[in-house]
C-alpha cells in the first residue's frame, strides 16, 4: 500500500511543483470534482477536459493558496469558473440567453420508475434534473446553489445582469420543482 | 418540495464520481505539454529535435573523447522514454510550469536546452553516474547545477508505478446486511464508509441518504424489501412477516383451583418458548401456561409473544370477560337448622379450601356490633347472635366480612357480602 499523504503535505508538494504531490491530489480530488464539471457539463469528454484545465489553474495557482480557507472549496470555484469559460467559449450566447424553452423534451421518463422521496435526492437524479436544464438556467442555479456565489458574482462572470441571474435561478428552480413534480406523479400513479 | 435549493444541495454533497482510470495519466500529459492539440506536435517536434541534439552530442562526444560510447546509446533509448512516461523533468525544470502556455514558450526558447534535461537527469538516475562527467564536458549550455538536487525530485517517480489502479476514488466498504428485517421491526444501519454516502430506500420507497458515518433507523412497516445501494451495488434486505400463527387456547373458564379462581391460557401452532402478558394482576406461568386469578378483574386480556423460525416475533391477544365476581365463593344463604353440614353453617367456601389466615366478621347491622367472629374454617357460623345467645330470626340478611391475613398477588385484603337465615 502507499502510503497516504495527507491534505496538507500533498499541497505543500504541489506548492513545490512535485509531480507526485500533484498526481495524489488529482486522485484524491477527481471524485469531487469531476462531479462538480459534470453539473455544468453534461458530456464527459468535455467535463473531463474542463477538469484538467481546472487542476492545470490549481497547480498553476496553489502557491497563492493560503490554508485558512477550505481547500476543497478553493478548487470547486476555480473547477466552476474553468466550466463557465468552457461554456462560453463553446456557444457564445448561451449564457446570455434568457428564454423559456424550459425543459427540454424528456425522454428518459419513461425508462426506469424510481421512488423518489421529495426531500432527499439521488446524486444521479439530481443530475439528471439539472442536465434538463438550459444552458442560462444551469449556469445560474449551479453558481449561486451550489458554489455559493452572490447574484452580483454571477453577474460579472456571466456578463450578464444581476437581475437576469435572479430570474434565470427563479426559473432554473421552478423547471427543477416541475420536473420532479412530474416524476413524482408519474411514480403516484 | 418547496426547499429546491436544500434538495439539490443536499443530494450533491459529497456527490462523487468514481475514478476512471487513465484520468490522471492524462492529465500528466498535459501538464507536460500544452493543449491536446498542438500538444502532440510540440511532443513530436521536442522529440525530433532531442534525438537530433543527442545523436549530435554523441557524435561530438564521439569525436571528442572515444572513451565511454556505451552512454550515448542509453541516451538514445532514454529519451522517447522519458517523454513518453510524464517525468517529472520540464515540471521540475520550470517554476511556472502549470499554464500550457508558459510551458510551449519555454519549450519553444530553450528548446535545446530543456530537451536535453531530462537525457541528463534520467542518466544518474537510470545510470551510472560516471555519465556527469560525460555529459558535462560536452554540452556547456546545459545548467548542470539545476540538475543535480533533480534525482530528489525525480524519486517519487520510481513507486509511482504501483499507483495505478491501486486505489479507486470511490472505494466503499464491503457491508454486513442482514438478509431479512421482520415486519414492524426497525433496522439500523450505519454507514460505515469515510467518504461515501450509501443510499437506503425504505419499503415504502423513501429514499434515505446515509453520510458516511452515520446511522438511520429503517422502519420496516410495509411488507417488501429494503433496498441499499453502495456506490453501484445495489443489496436487498427482504422485509418478512412471521410464518407462522399463534393460536392462544382457554382451558375452561373460572376454573376454581383450590378455592382460588383461575384461568388457563395455553398456545399452540408454535414450538418456541413464549413470553405472557396479562392485564390480570394475579398471575402465574406454569409450564408454559398462563394462569390468570381474576380475583376482582373484570375482563382479562392475555397476550402470548415468541418468534418464529426467521427469528421473527408472533404474537397473539385474546380478552375475555368474567362474568361473576369472586367473593371467596360464599353463599347468599343458609339453614341453620337444616341437618346437612354443608348448608347448616356460615362459612365463604373458598377459606375451607384455601389454607390462609384470615378473619369473618358477622356484623349487626343496626348498631355494627359484632354478631360472629371466627379465624378457622372448620368452624363456620351457626346462625347464633354471639351477643345474646340467641338464633337470629329467619329470612334476617347479615353483611359479613373477611379479612385475609396473606391475601395472594392481585387480590384484595378485604372480602364483604350478606348472607340471610333461611
Amino acid at each position: 500500500m502507499e502510503r497516504k499523504l495527507d491534505l496538507d503535505e500533498i499541497i505543500a508538494g504541489c506548492k513545490k511543483s512535485d509531480r507526485r504531490a500533484q498526481e495524489q491530489l488529482f486522485r484524491l480530488l477527481y471524485g469531487k470534482m469531476m462531479a462538480v464539471c459534470l453539473r455544468y457539463i453534461s458530456d464527459r469528454d468535455s467535463a473531463q477536459e474542463v477538469l484538467q484545465e481546472g487542476f492545470i489553474k490549481v497547480f498553476e495557482h496553489i502557491g497563492n493558496f493560503d490554508s485558512k480557507g477550505s481547500f476543497e472549496g478553493w478548487v470547486r470555484r476555480i473547477m466552476a469558473n474553468c466550466a463557465i469559460d468552457a461554456i462560453r467559449k463553446q456557444r457564445k450566447d448561451t449564457l446570455l440567453t434568457d428564454n423559456d424553452r424550459d425543459f427540454q423534451k424528456s425522454t428518459a421518463d419513461e425508462e426506469e420508475l424510481e421512488d423518489w422521496d421529495i426531500t432527499s435526492l439521488k446524486a444521479s437524479f439530481a443530475m439528471e434534473a439539472i442536465d434538463k436544464l438550459t444552458p442560462a438556467y444551469r449556469a445560474v442555479f449551479n453558481l449561486y446553489v451550489m458554489e455559493n456565489y452572490t447574484h452580483k458574482e454571477i453577474a460579472a462572470m456571466l456578463g450578464i445582469s444581476e437581475g437576469t441571474s435572479k430570474s434565470n435561478l427563479a426559473k432554473a428552480k421552478m423547471n427543477l420543482q416541475n420536473y420532479l413534480t412530474k416524476k413524482f406523479n408519474h411514480i403516484a400513479q | 418540495m418547496k426547499d429546491i435549493e436544500r434538495i439539490f444541495k443536499e443530494a450533491f454533497d459529497q456527490h462523487e464520481v468514481p475514478y476512471q482510470s487513465g484520468a490522471w495519466e492524462a492529465m500528466s500529459k498535459r501538464l507536460d505539454g500544452t493543449t491536446p492539440t498542438p500538444f502532440y506536435r510540440k511532443w513530436w517536434f521536442a522529440a525530433t529535435v532531442g534525438t537530433i541534439l543527442v545523436s549530435s552530442s554523441t557524435y561530438f562526444m564521439l569525436r571528442e573523447q572515444a572513451t565511454k560510447p556505451t552512454e550515448p546509446t542509453t541516451q538514445t533509448t532514454v529519451n522517447p522514454t522519458v517523454s513518453n512516461n510524464e517525468t517529472a523533468v520540464p515540471l521540475a525544470e520550470n517554476k511556472s510550469t502549470s499554464t500550457p502556455g508558459t510551458t510551449s514558450k519555454t519549450a519553444d526558447a530553450s528548446s535545446g536546452t530543456l530537451i536535453i534535461n531530462p537525457v541528463t537527469t534520467t542518466v544518474p538516475n537510470t545510470t551510472v553516474t560516471p555519465v556527469d562527467n560525460a555529459t558535462n564536458k560536452i554540452t556547456t549550455t546545459i545548467p548542470f547545477k539545476g540538475t543535480t538536487p533533480n534525482p530528489a525530485t525525480l524519486n517519487p517517480t520510481t513507486p509511482k508505478t504501483p499507483i495505478e489502479g491501486e486505489k479507486p476514488t470511490a472505494s466503499y466498504a464491503a457491508l454486513s446486511l442482514p438478509e431479512r428485517v421482520c415486519f414492524n421491526d426497525t433496522w439500523e444501519f450505519t454507514n460505515p464508509n469515510d467518504q461515501e454516502t450509501v443510499y437506503v430506500i425504505a419499503p415504502n420507497g423513501k429514499q434515505i441518504a446515509v453520510k458516511p458515518g452515520k446511522t438511520v433507523e429503517v422502519a420496516a412497516n410495509q411488507e417488501g424489501t429494503i433496498e441499499v445501494l453502495s456506490g453501484t451495488l445495489k443489496q436487498e434486505i427482504a422485509v418478512v412477516r412471521s410464518n407462522s400463527k399463534l393460536y392462544i387456547n382457554i382451558d375452561s373458564y373460572v376454573f376454581f383451583d383450590n378455592g382460588i379462581p383461575t384461568l388457563t391460557f395455553k398456545v399452540s401452532g408454535n414450538e418456541n418458548p413464549v413470553q405472557w402478558e396479562t392485564s390480570a394482576k394475579g398471575f402465574e406461568v406454569q409450564n408454559g401456561d398462563l394462569l390468570v386469578h381474576p380475583y376482582q378483574d373484570k375482563q382479562v386480556t392475555a397476550i402470548a409473544r415468541t418468534t418464529d423460525m426467521n427469528g421473527c416475533p408472533i404474537e397473539e391477544k385474546t380478552t375475555l370477560r368474567v362474568e361473576q365476581t369472586y367473593n371467596l365463593m360464599a353463599p347468599t344463604g343458609f339453614y341453620p337448622n337444616d341437618f346437612d353440614q354443608r348448608k347448616n353453617r356460615f362459612m365463604p367456601y373458598a377459606l375451607t379450601k384455601r389454607n390462609v389466615g384470615f378473619e369473618l366478621i358477622i356484623v349487626d347491622p343496626n348498631n355494627g356490633g359484632i354478631v360472629f367472629k371466627s379465624n378457622d374454617a372448620t368452624h363456620g357460623w351457626d346462625g347464633i347472635d354471639q351477643r345474646t345467645g340467641e338464633m337470629v330470626p329467619e329470612n334476617s340478611v347479615w353483611p359479613w366480612r373477611v379479612i385475609l391475613q396473606q391475601p395472594n398477588q392481585g387480590e384484595n385484603k378485604e372480602y364483604t357480602g350478606t348472607i340471610t337465615r333461611l
